[in-house]
């Protein structure tokens, strides 16, 4: 948000995703430890157009992205519809 | 930070503690270094004590006092890119951003649950009259933007 160059109400819909809670805690752990922050190039990876959805209200899939507990469903996000998913991946892979 | 801490960042359904946001932020300060990330205490003395005492501590100003020359890396009234992390309501974290775009100062604000009435009590709380104009101009511009409310919610207020 604080660099976008041209900042709309949408800007951040296209990183939304049913599993961003768990994604985005693991991106923060991984940028303290690595001491550095990831973030997809926005001029690149950004679409044009950005579906608007009618409603905000979303149903969540929580699932780690490695085994921790048994509270949540441990999967590896598929490379499907997501830039979401994208960050996840690029932060996550060495 | 400590390791309970970091252990709880890593598990579904634990609050996310202050002291991991402010490693991430300082992370964030080291990638970006045009960006200015407030301390997480900012807003609590802004909303506590005022326009005059927050910017007496957590930006920079010139001065002879003990709090001038503890101010010498923190971010100028005039930076292009500030970054407020906000805690409210004991256990939600609202991003709220101010961005100079040529002539003309954005506040962009995200809050998860979309709450008209978060939002204009943040906005009250920024607004020109109680801070300054130099931090909020009277033709800055405003813009909430969209995230889901997810349910569960699963996020950073343990819930």
């Amino acid at each position: 948000m604080a660099t976008h160059p041209n900042p709309s109400p949408n800007i951040l819909l296209p990183f939304m995703g049913e599993n961003i809670a768990q994604v985005s805690r693991w991106w923060v752990a991984y940028s303290i430890l690595n001491n550095t922050v990831t973030i997809p190039n926005s001029t690149e990876q950004i679409p044009d157009h950005i579906y608007v959805p009618p409603s905000f209200n979303a149903t969540s899939i929580p699932s780690n992205l490695v085994p921790l507990n048994d509270m949540v469903n441990t999967c590896f996000p598929s490379l499907e519809n997501s830039l979401q998913i994208e960050l996840s991946l690029s932060t996550l892979t060495p | 930070m400590n390791y309970l801490s970091f252990y709880h960042l890593l598990q579904y359904g634990q609050m996310t503690d202050d002291s991991i946001i402010q490693a991430f932020l300082q992370c964030l300060r080291i990638s970006f270094p045009q960006t200015y990330f407030l301390n997480t205490n900012f807003h609590r003395e802004l909303s506590q004590n005022g326009w005059a005492s927050a910017f007496s501590i957590f930006f920079l100003h010139n001065g002879s006092s003990r709090y001038a020359k503890k101010t010498q890396s923190k971010p100028s009234i005039n930076s292009d890119n500030i970054v407020i992390p906000i805690h409210i309501h004991g256990c939600h974290w609202v991003a709220l951003a101010r961005h100079i775009i040529g002539s003309r100062t954005f506040f962009l604000y995200a809050y998860d649950l979309n709450s008209a009435s978060t939002f204009d009590t943040i906005k009250s709380i920024y607004t020109t009259s109680t801070t300054s104009t130099c931090f909020h101009p009277n033709d800055a511009f405003w813009i909430k933007c969209h995230s889901f409310t997810y349910h569960p919610h699963s996020n950073e207020c343990g819930s």
